[in-house]
């Protein structure tokens, strides 16, 4: 294992598979991130990714229900685990610490 | 309905993501790209779901999620696999001894011819691929205008080197001159070829040394000598140190022998007998290096490929330089041609390296490789198709448990792999102990089976095992795996009832042993004719022997002229049936090339050419000597002349009357056509052969005088003496060697086509076992047994027959005219005895098959118990 790092698509999904109670695959997945952040992946790297985050522990999934447009195909749902939950919340807690530190916006007239 | 296919999404793209996915993420990866695909489709419409669709399973081929076999366990099983399949393979093959023997053997020999044609045909193409040195090595030619435009020249001026030599790209520059020298060793002398080259030749091209030292031509006192020659003139004792003395120039020069080389094979670039410095080509001041008359091939050795471009431009000098100084032979441009491309041009540069060979023996070669392997391919396929009904059983079992009809044709071919494994190996064997000697002595060529130094020769042995292993192979596997296995445990499967293909193929191979057949009988018809051939002279008892020098010329007439066996001789300037010279002469006004026979008055009477009309040359009429000439009657024809003759044949200026017309004569052996000849009476003093006329029955004894005599009156020369009547010896020698070829191939080819058909009657005349039996208990003779087996047979050596003689009829004449341009023509008699050859063949062949019949017991078949 690489470490928990985590990279940036890779925390995007997570949040994404986070929003997405029951229903979030590799489509919607997909959809909800270019609805919401405007990213346009392929399909492939969304499959990459979910693999990737499955591995280090951060989601689980399950063969899911069937539907029409698939031909009748199920399709793998994937669920955030406790490890993963956690991890968005370190992640959001760094970056607030990190923001907290950030200096206020303001001309310098020293020089 | 139409629409609604033009919305599905691609189908080859699905296929491919089928192809290549992992089955367990099939599912998940396919149903995600369909749902896409059908959003976009309402979305953004058809044409760019689609694009985006390919482009999607495109993404999606990554390593992770590509299908691949993952567990251990499978791949045990596979060899496993594989090694049954060994097993098996090598068991069937002792098991079934006899076919097994015919296929091999057969593959084998065909394999050995094969490798003799290739040997012969790379040496020409691959002329000089055994110096190490092959890429990086160039030819310096150049190119100038001529009466016909501009042509390529090899010959370089040799000061040029000077100059090349300052090129920092090139490491090594090598001139090499070649000519016929004589060589004296303990009083006798000897023509061999030498080799003048720069003292840096080692460095550059590879020659195997096998005593003494790389350096020795940088010492310009010593030579490197070939096995061959080492061997003539030391016998088996170590030469290096020994003394030879070399004319050159009119001088004579001693020499100690500095190293011994390997004999070139049939694939070496340069042939030579001796290589020495060639600082021994300068002589008296005028030095080798600085004289622009002097020209040799020019070889550069240039280690890094980029430089080449640069040396081009450079080129440029080169030309100016030799311009200005020889500006009656100006250069255009100089070129690098590649080492191993020479041989490829040897046609276009004139006076290059690397001599270029006719096409004809390179296409009489593989034609034969060609029909010996198809025989034997043929065969095989026909005898591996019977041998399957013995295996017919194993073959639905194996189906039964599960083996897919892909795996059965693997089983099968790799089966296959080791009976042509086992023929090449005995192919390689067989051309080595047996084939190339026999070729080597009939075509007095060196080819060497080399499988250390040589790789292009791995290259067509692994494409001959690939070859043979797939056209043997492809048909029985994917024949004998076709079997259902119902119809097989039902004994309702009948193979090969029809045998239509197996006719056609053994037909084939009747027609090409027809074909070989007509070959040697009319080769060895032609050579028959051909030796008790009229020459159009009278060629016994008479010897002709060269003599270099006047003075000699004089005091050997002289005294042979007191001899008491000697009827009369004569001076000419060259042989009839070996050398003769052209000249040009004008008739008409019109300029043509003859050939020209210029001998004492007495010589076309010494000769026994016969007078058609005119008188021969008389001695005591001086015009005779000074302008009067003999032609042969085909001169006459050629240039539509009737005797006598009224306008004047001018010969370097000097008119000349035609006296009289001669029958024509061989003045060369048959392979070429009958020449005009102009005969012309000289005096002695141009003369340097004499022509001795002995008494009947003499010519062997004298011979041996006349040669002692000659060593005695000349020096510093080579004896080159022959009795007459057997000049074309050597002619007649290569054209034995070209008949007994094609007798041996027609041997290889009735006796491969005779073991075809041996075992195809053998097995199926135990499949037919049972109803042979039934047919004798019921009364049948050997006759109508017999019958009802040749008929088959019979018919197909009719259809060969017909076939086969027109075929033979055809490429036989076309092949005996490109070889001879005397010969007696295919004829009746080989064709007749072609036929019956065969015939006799296959009765022999099926009658050793019938014996058996006749001697089992019914009783034996036909129990069951």
């Amino acid at each position: 294992m690489k470490g928990n790092h985590i990279g940036e698509l890779e925390e995007l999904i997570l949040l994404t598979v986070g929003i997405l109670p029951d229903d979030a695959y590799g489509v919607s997945v997909l959809k909800e991130l270019s609805e919401q952040t405007g990213r346009q992946v392929n399909i492939s790297a969304v499959h990459a990714v979910l693999n990737r985050l499955e591995e280090k522990g951060l989601l689980t999934s399950h063969m899911g229900g069937s539907t029409n447009a698939r031909g009748g195909r199920r399709k793998r749902v994937y669920t955030l685990s406790s490890a993963g939950r956690e991890a968005v919340e370190a992640m959001k807690a760094m970056r607030d610490k990190l923001y907290s530190q950030l200096p206020p916006l303001a001309p310098n007239f020293s020089a | 309905m139409n629409s609604e296919k033009q919305n599905n999404p691609p189908r080859w793209a699905d296929k491919f993501l089928e192809l290549y996915c992992n089955p367990k993420l099939l599912e998940q990866i396919q149903g995600d790209v369909h749902e896409l695909y059908y959003w976009r489709l309402e979305e953004k419409g058809a044409r760019q779901a689609k694009g985006a669709f390919c482009w999607d399973i495109l993404r999606f081929c990554r390593w992770r999620n590509i299908k691949r076999s993952t567990t251990q366990q499978q791949q045990f099983n596979n060899r496993a696999m594989l090694k049954n399949y060994f097993k098996i393979g090598w068991r069937n093959l002792l098991k079934q001894k006899l076919p097994s023997f015919i296929n091999i053997f057969g593959l084998a020999t065909a394999i050995a011819c094969c490798m003799v044609a290739y040997l012969f045909i790379e040496g020409i193409w691959l002329k000089g691929m055994y110096h190490e040195n092959k890429d990086e090595i160039y030819m310096v030619t150049y190119t100038a205008e001529d009466n016909d435009g501009v042509s390529q020249y090899g010959s370089l001026a040799a000061p040029l080197a000077n100059s090349l030599n300052e090129f920092s790209s090139i490491k090594n520059v090598v001139r090499i001159n070649n000519s016929p020298l004589v060589v004296g060793y303990k009083n006798e002398n000897f023509r061999q070829f030498v080799q003048f080259v720069d003292p840096n030749y080692m460095d550059v091209f590879t020659h195997t040394i096998i005593s003494g030292t790389n350096d020795a031509l940088k010492d310009p006192s010593q030579v490197i000598l070939t096995e061959w020659v080492a061997q003539k003139f030391f016998g088996s004792k170590v030469p290096i140190g020994e003394e030879i003395l070399l004319h050159i120039k009119g001088e004579e020069k001693s020499f100690t022998v500095g190293a011994v080389v390997e004999n070139q094979t049939a694939a070496a670039m340069f042939h030579f007998d001796i290589l020495i410095n060639n600082t021994h080509l300068s002589h008296s001041g005028n030095s080798f290096d600085d004289n622009w008359q002097n020209s040799a091939w020019t070889f550069v050795q240039i280690p890094n490929q980029k430089d080449i471009t640069s040396i081009d431009e450079q080129f440029e000098s080169l030309v100016k330089q030799q311009n200005e100084v020889l500006p009656d032979s100006k250069y255009l441009a100089l070129q690098l041609e590649p080492f191993m491309t020479l041989s490829r041009k040897a046609q276009n540069i004139r006076g290059g390296a690397g001599n270029g060979a006719s096409l004809a023996p390179q296409i009489v070669l593989s034609a034969i490789g060609g029909f010996l392997l198809i025989l034997a391919v043929f065969n095989y396929i026909n005898i591996a198709i019977l041998m399957a009904t013995r295996r017919i059983k194993e073959i639905g079992i194996r189906k039964v448990i599960g083996s897919k009809r892909s795996q059965l044709v693997f089983q099968f071919l790799s089966e296959n792999m080791i009976t042509c494994f086992i023929s090449i190996t005995m192919g390689l064997i067989i051309a080595y102990t047996l084939f190339i000697p026999w070729f080597n002595d009939m075509a007095t060529t060196n080819l060497r089976i080399d499988l250390i130094t040589d790789p292009y020769i791995y290259l067509f042995l692994g494409g001959l095992l690939i070859f043979i292993t797939l056209t043997s192979g492809a048909y029985p596997a994917f024949y004998i795996s076709s079997f259902q296995p119902l119809q097989i445990f039902s004994g309702k499967q009948r193979i090969g009832s029809k045998g239509t293909f197996t006719s056609v193929l053994l037909t084939f191979q009747f027609i090409l042993a027809i074909i070989t057949i007509v070959a040697g009988a009319s080769f060895v018809r032609t050579n028959s004719v051909n030796q008790s051939r009229d020459w159009g002279y009278d060629n016994s008892d008479k010897i002709v022997i060269n003599i270099p020098n006047q003075q000699a010329y004089i005091e050997i007439k002289n005294e042979l002229k007191q001899h008491n066996q000697v009827l009369d001789l004569s001076g000419s300037t060259h042989r009839i049936g070996n050398t003769i010279s052209e000249t040009e002469f004008s008739l008409k006004d019109e300029i043509s090339q003859v050939d020209f026979i210029q001998g004492n008055a007495n010589y076309p009477e010494l000769m026994g050419l016969r007078l058609a009309e005119g008188r021969l040359f008389n001695k005591e009429l001086s015009s005779d000597i000074s302008n009067s000439i003999l032609v042969n009657r085909k001169f006459m024809n050629a240039y539509n002349l009737k005797f006598p003759v009224q306008e004047a044949i001018e010969i370097d200026s000097i008119d000349y009357n035609i006296i009289g017309v001669v029958e024509d004569f061989h003045s060369e052996n048959f392979a070429y056509e009958l020449n005009p000849v102009i005969i012309s009476a000289t005096p002695d003093s141009v003369a340097n052969y004499l022509t001795i006329k002995v008494n009947s029955g003499e010519a062997q004894a004298m011979a041996e005088f006349i040669k002692a005599l000659w060593h005695e009156k000349v020096n510093g020369s080579v004896y080159d003496g022959h009795i007459q009547a057997e000049i074309f010896d050597f002619y007649f020698f290569e054209m034995r060697g070209l008949r007994n070829m094609m007798i041996f191939t027609a041997t290889l080819a009735v006796i491969l086509s005779a073991m075809g058909l041996f075992g195809l009657v053998s097995l199926s005349v135990a499949a037919k076992m049972k109803d042979i039996s039934i047919r004798k208990v019921l009364g049948a003779t050997m006759m109508h047994l017999s019958k009802t087996v040749l008929k088959k047979y019979l018919v197909l050596w009719l259809i060969g027959c017909t076939l086969g003689l027109f075929l033979a009829y055809m490429a036989i004449n076309a092949l005996l005219e490109s070889v001879y341009s005397f010969h007696a023509g295919v004829g009746f008699i080989p064709l007749i005895f072609a036929m019956l050859l065969l015939l006799v063949v296959i009765i022999i062949t099926i009658s050793s098959q019938l014996v058996k019949v006749k001697r089992t017991n019914p009783v034996d078949t036909l129990r069951t118990e």
